[in-house]
């Protein structure tokens, strides 16, 4: 019981936060494609 | 708050202030126009194309259902035109490919916005705002010409 305990306080979500990197990298180059193409275009 | 979500929160808010930032550095830094809706002045009933300027052309345009009224513009290459737009029914929308120009057409109100053709070639364009059964036929394009022909409209 102690022991499932110390593994809880432990826990990283290291996957969620690898995954919202990414979704955030994700967002940053679909943004700036379209902007800079936009302004491309004047 | 756990430390990871407080990290997640700083982080999206900073996204979301660079992506803020980027439109108004367009905006301010690069003079990138923002669409105006006129609402002082009686919106007119016919279209009209006359030259303000060298290379500067002022364009009333005229949507209703299912056309633009010009729907063929031939204009030389360099110009600018000063977009006027209005609608005789309901409400349009007007999309130019290759630019940035994306208006609505409001019955009672114009909607302005200048637009700069520095390349020869056809610019389509096209209402962008379903407005009933034959909204895919209401399009148009610009024709901007090399050399500097008197400027036109056709139906």
């Amino acid at each position: 019981m102690g022991s499932d305990q110390n593994t809880e306080e432990e826990f990283t979500p290291r996957g969620a936060m690898a995954f919202f990197i990414v979704l955030l990298l994700f967002f940053i180059t679909v943004y700036f494609a379209i902007y800079f193409q936009m302004l491309s275009w004047g | 708050m756990d430390k990871s979500e407080k990290l997640a929160l700083i982080l999206s808010m900073m996204l979301l202030s660079l992506f803020f930032g980027a439109i108004v550095y367009a905006s301010m830094a690069r003079n990138i126009e923002v669409p105006t809706c006129i609402t002082d002045v009686e919106p007119f009933l016919t279209d009209t194309l006359f030259q303000t300027g060298p290379d500067e052309y002022e364009l009333q345009m005229v949507a209703r259902m299912w056309a633009f009224q010009p729907s063929v513009i031939r204009l030389p290459k360099g110009s600018t035109l000063n977009l006027y737009l209005t609608s005789q029914d309901i409400i349009h929308g007007f999309k130019v490919e290759r630019k940035n120009v994306n208006l609505m057409a409001a019955p009672g109100a114009i909607n302005y916005l200048q637009v700069t053709f520095d390349e020869a070639g056809e610019y389509k364009f096209a209402c962008h705002e379903f407005c009933g059964a034959a909204h895919h036929t209401m399009a148009g394009r610009f024709i901007i010409e090399d050399d500097s022909n008197e400027p036109e409209t056709a139906e």
